[in-house]
């Protein structure tokens, strides 16, 4: 269903190689506190990412979920570079891009895309969907008249189960799910190879979300992109990722085979995350005795060794000295966490 | 049976603006014993918050109660009652202020939107008090710094001179129980009082209304979108849509014998942490448009079920087993109920 491409267009895309789409090495996104008036001085860091490690393949979907605060946003925008990387390597189809120049990142622009959470913010309210889904085109040299472009619009538009009239329309004239359409069109107008999606559905009743998550799914067939998916929904990771990763304070704790993580969680958070979440089944009660007490501490001041020390109930003497290692449970499980660390 | 302490009538709020009329709630009628949990479920625009504000006199202009009854039991205004009811929906607006926070309360969504931050948890504790009971200010703090206890606030009777941005998210929503539940009142209305939590959090707060229900036996509406979190908290639920209640049944009933097309598509299409889908089942189409529907069903345009009779007239709410109510011409059969993913 997607649009055609000229010869010309298609040549502009490199053959695909044998790399994973997308490795995230050691990635680090510290923001400095600054205080003080004229001289400004730096008190210290919020670590919200901190030294994160994943894979996204082509055709799969990685999963990052938490608590907020947790650092999984940060990590989406700072892999696809809408803020500036504090220390580490993303490699895309083997590529570095981590610290390339603003020039030189044209090109991955085009190949990586982002569906952001509130479509409402997202989408120019002074701009018409065709106006707004026919720039990028133009930016990347997918269209040059205004005849190619309207035609890949309507393509488009149809592909994400709008009518090709809408392209007239203002987002204030849709409804929240056909806005997310729309910002989804936007998103894979230019062919990309990965997108990242930061809540997608958030803002989505739960009958609209489905459609937009089938959506999606239809979307990764086609184009076979790899998809970074951001939520702090645990049971709409289940289902839509193949890989996933449960963040804590800028940390991945445990990550792995989506399936393997939600039906044997090891790391005694995500074992309470997946305890906390309400069932819709009246049968099945949660149990109490797995329940979390206090709070997210704060990410100026994260606690000394394992972060989750402060309220686990394994803690021992080791995790206050230092942060765990990860070990892997099964060639597809890493956890960090020193219960399995001896 | 039980003698209800609160039976709404076929209750409808409308809402007269400029564009036309909006039907808010449409013909809802239910009734609440006490030690009993009521939940309503529904998407955005449903209803579901307007008919909780209905009972609890927050309709204001251009909004209406244009018919039904709501009738509770109480001890105030007596030459006005019939049967030992009152009908709430004669009250003025001052005249409500005895029901209103001293024997119906409501928590609502937004824990930062509902404290006033310019004044401290104790004055605001002590205001509500002192304005339904008969005490003095000392004894209104004791009170206050008791309730707090009760809502797990640690180190209470220092905590209670914070301001509310010095509390976290979760903490707040519990200074709102504590205010809640510090006049003892018959009927708690929580409006979503969890939607703004983190998971984790979100369990702690379940939990202590859990607790507190049980301990003060007071009748609970509570309303929220999220299935999961109705399934744990309620013993009867009311399914809404389009300003009307679809399915009326004991909670069992609605998540393992759901009748309605609108309940039974709404649980197909929710995604489930405690088991894989290879799919979901979306409900095609848009939430309705509730400026000057038409006196049909309001899920009509969507429903998988419908029959000829659905376009030409409104069905009415027919008790089709003992407690279980549906507004359908052509419900879901067992047959399907019985084979289908539930």
């Amino acid at each position: 269903m997607m649009p055609a491409m000229t010869q010309k267009q298609l040549k502009k895309i490199p053959k695909a190689n044998t790399e994973p789409l997308l490795v995230v090495q050691n990635l680090k996104k510290f923001f400095p506190i600054r205080s003080g008036f004229l001289i400004e001085r730096t008190r210290g860091y919020v670590k919200a990412v901190d030294d994160i490690t994943f894979t996204v393949e082509k055709n799969h979907t990685m999963g990052l979920v938490g608590e907020s605060g947790c650092g999984k946003t940060t990590a989406g925008r700072t892999v696809i570079r809408l803020i500036d990387v504090t220390d580490g390597t993303v490699k895309v189809e083997g590529t570095d891009i981590a610290f390339l120049k603003e020039r030189r990142l044209k090109e991955y622009r085009r190949k990586m895309q982002i569906v952001f959470q509130d479509p409402m913010s997202s989408l120019n309210p002074r701009m018409t969907v065709g106006e707004m889904l026919s720039e990028p085109l133009y930016f990347h040299g997918l269209a040059r008249t205004k005849q190619q472009a309207n035609q890949i619009v309507k393509d488009l538009l149809t592909s994400v189960g709008l009518k090709s009239h809408h392209m007239d329309r203002y987002p204030h004239q849709f409804s929240g799910g056909q806005r997310q359409r729309v910002a989804i069109a936007r998103a894979v107008s230019v062919h990309p190879s990965l997108i990242v999606l930061d809540e997608p559905t958030s803002a989505l009743d739960v009958s609209v979300q489905a459609q937009i998550i089938n959506l999606l799914k239809k979307i990764q067939a086609d184009l076979g992109a790899g998809f970074l998916f951001i939520s702090h929904d645990l049971s709409l990771v289940r289902f839509i990722s193949d890989h996933a990763g449960i963040m804590y304070l800028g940390k991945i704790v445990e990550q792995g085979n989506t399936d393997e993580i939600f039906e044997h969680p090891q790391h005694p958070y995500s074992q309470a995350l997946l305890a906390a979440a309400p069932i819709p089944d009246p049968r099945k009660k949660r149990d109490r005795k797995n329940l979390l007490g206090g709070n997210v501490p704060s990410p100026i001041h994260r606690p000394s060794g394992c972060f989750f020390r402060t309220r686990c109930k394994y803690a021992m003497k080791v995790c206050e000295e230092v942060y765990p290692e990860y070990k892997e449970i099964t060639p597809d499980h890493k956890v960090a966490c020193h219960l399995y660390l001896k | 049976m039980t003698r209800p302490i609160l039976i709404v009538e076929n209750l409808k709020t409308f809402f007269d603006t400029p564009e036309g009329l909006v039907k808010a709630v449409d013909d809802v009628s239910f009734d609440l014993c006490q030690n009993e949990v009521l939940g309503i479920v529904g998407e955005t625009g449903s209803g579901k918050s307007v008919t909780v504000r209905s009972i609890n006199g927050l309709i204001h202009k251009p909004g209406k109660i244009a018919g039904g009854k709501i009738l509770f039991e109480t001890k105030e205004f007596p030459e006005r009652q019939k049967n030992g009811y009152l009908d709430l929906t004669t009250l003025r607006g001052d005249e409500y202020t005895k029901i209103r926070g001293k024997q119906i309360s409501i928590i609502f969504q937004d824990p930062m939107t509902s404290l006033n931050s310019m004044y401290t948890i104790a004055d605001q504790m002590i205001e509500t008090i002192r304005f339904h009971q008969k005490v003095d200010e000392k004894q209104a703090l004791e009170i206050a710094v008791a309730m707090l206890a009760k809502v797990g606030i640690s180190n209470p009777k220092e905590r209670i001179f914070a301001y509310p941005f010095e509390l976290s998210g979760g903490q707040r929503q519990r200074v709102i129980i504590a205010i809640c539940i510090s006049c003892n009142p018959d009927i708690l209305i929580a409006d979503e009082p969890t939607t703004a939590l983190d998971v984790t959090v979100q369990a702690q707060i379940l939990e202590l209304m859990k607790d507190l229900q049980t301990e003060f036996q007071s009748g609970v509406i509570f309303i929220t979108h999220d299935l999961a979190v109705i399934s744990e908290m309620a013993d009867k639920v009311m399914v809404m849509y389009g300003g009307m209640a679809m399915e009326y049944a004991p909670v069992m009933t609605v998540y393992e014998e759901p009748r309605h097309p609108y309940t039974h598509a709404l649980l197909n299409c929710i995604p489930r942490i405690d088991k894989k889908q290879a799919r979901l089942d979306p409900i095609p189409g848009q939430p309705p448009m509730m400026l000057n529907a038409p006196a049909l069903c309001p899920f009509l345009p969507r429903c998988p079920n419908k029959v000829e009779r659905c376009a030409k007239e409104m069905p009415v709410p027919v008790e089709i087993d003992e407690n279980h109510f549906l507004r359908c011409f052509n419900p879901v059969s067992r047959s399907v109920i019985q084979n289908g993913a539930l």
